[in-house]
């Protein structure tokens, strides 16, 4: 029999990026008591918050799609969101891009959403006929070229980024790494889970539904990063009636209804757990488990749900 | 001052005492009554103390009888609210080494009436393990 016995974590839990952030640590680490980094990790966030805003003027990322030039220098961060913007558009052969800024506004989400979103029952019953989306043929994200030595960025003028879940599935990966020398971690950036710890010790990840928010399942991980995306929280009507939400189609350039209202993704790491979720809702039910391959939780429009048991060594 | 017709109690005039009296006691029979009432208040005071007593020895086992029992399982580590965590956790050492960029995963349970796929997290067993792990679960949800 063997006694895996943890010290007491630490934690807390905030609002950030427009949604309920956490952090929890336990153990020591190079930087410092478990307490320490709990606080650290929430000045973090609190930091990119104000850095990768699309809705204030004044933050980096405002500065950067408002920039005439071609090539613009930033700060080390934005490189590395601009690299992995561009990496996960590859990744998912273009249904994920992250440049797709005009066409979210076009939908209506041009400033913070702070209203609450319309019940995910009424939208479906007014949303288009399902269909899956596909990648555009103009592809934004294939036009981001990042040189991470000189700080710069070289992408058309006028071509915007949205920081979105893969910022955030970013964030929890580099705050993971920061973590990684404490007994055990767990931060979750809006949705996007990123967990491990030196002591390898499991964790219950719960998937909360997307009608009623009730438990859906629970994964037990030890390391490793869990996302969900979905069509639920971020939606509203538009003016003349229509339901809309943030998920964009890039082949229609409208909000993209396929038959899948959220999607949970395991995967080795929140950026990665991110683009695979995404991608998934956005290929419909009939290509959905293709991008699960690590596991994770489909749920459809008709409530029902599939788990697809994660693989240890997937 | 008392007066003989205090003193003693007069019989009733022939006929008995009025409706709804009831015949008053004289002399001896007066103590006799008064005994026999002190003997039954007595009886009936035993009787509620026995009975109050049997009360309160029955409700005092049967609580230590299940704080027993309770006690018991959480000594021996058998906490019926903590069985279903420590079944999932006993295939945490079963998890396989991970290699590089891959989610390592100790097991997944499923609630609700969703239409979930079976299938086994392919993990092997290789040893057992009970943890005394104080990790926060944590929820994922849409942002």
């Amino acid at each position: 029999m063997v006694q895996i016995t943890a010290p007491a974590e630490a934690g807390e839990v905030f609002e950030c990026f427009g949604s309920s952030c956490s952090a929890f640590v336990s153990g020591d680490g190079s930087g410092g008591g478990a307490k320490q980094a709990v606080t650290a990790v929430k000045r973090r966030m609190g930091e990119w918050q104000a850095q990768f805003s699309r809705f204030e003027r004044a933050s980096e990322l405002a500065r950067l799609n408002a920039d005439p030039r071609a090539t613009v220098p930033v700060s080390p961060m934005m490189a590395r969101f601009a690299d992995t913007a561009a990496a996960v558009g590859a990744l998912t052969g273009g249904l994920v891009d992250a440049t797709l800024v005009s066409e979210i506004e076009r939908a209506g989400y041009a400033s913070h959403f702070d209203s609450p979103p319309i019940p995910l029952a009424s939208a479906l019953a007014l949303a288009p006929p399902r269909r899956p989306a596909g990648p555009s043929a103009a592809g934004g994200w294939r036009e981001l070229s990042v040189d991470r030595a000189a700080g710069t960025i070289t992408r058309p003028p006028g071509l915007r980024l949205d920081s979105g879940g893969v910022a955030k599935g970013l964030f929890g990966d580099v705050l993971a790494d920061a973590l990684a020398d404490h007994a055990g971690f767990a931060v979750d950036c809006g949705g996007d889970v990123r967990l491990g710890g030196a002591a390898q010790l499991p964790r219950a990840v719960h998937v909360a539904g997307p009608f009623d928010d009730s438990v859906l399942h629970t994964f037990e991980l030890i390391e490793g990063a869990v996302a969900t995306s979905g069509i639920g929280k971020r939606s509203w009507l538009t003016a003349d009636g229509r339901p809309a939400h943030h998920l964009i189609d890039p082949a229609t350039g409208g909000p993209a209804y396929t038959g899948i209202v959220q999607v949970t993704a395991l995967a080795p790491t929140a950026v990665m757990a991110e683009a695979l979720a995404k991608a998934a809702i956005l290929a419909g039910p009939e290509h959905a488990d293709a991008w699960l391959s690590h596991g994770g939780v489909v749920v459809y429009d008709d409530a029902s749900y599939r788990v697809i048991p994660p693989t240890p060594d997937s | 001052m008392l007066t003989q017709d205090h003193a003693t109690p007069r019989p009733y005039p022939a006929g008995g005492p009025p409706p709804g009296q009831a015949r008053r006691p004289t002399g001896a029979s007066a103590l006799e009554a008064k005994a026999l009432a002190s003997a039954r208040l007595s009886a009936r005071r035993r009787r509620i103390r026995r009975i109050r007593t049997t009360v309160v020895a029955i409700a005092t086992a049967l609580f230590l009888a299940l704080w027993a029992v309770i006690f018991t399982e959480l000594v021996t580590g058998h906490d019926p609210a903590l069985a279903a965590s420590s079944a999932k956790s006993a295939a945490t050492n079963a998890t396989v080494a991970s290699t590089a960029g891959t989610a390592r995963t100790s097991g997944s349970t499923g609630s609700g009436s969703g239409s979930t796929s079976s299938g086994s997290g392919s993990t092997s067993s290789s040893s057992s393990a009970s943890t005394g792990s104080t990790t926060t679960a944590v929820t994922t949800s849409q942002s």
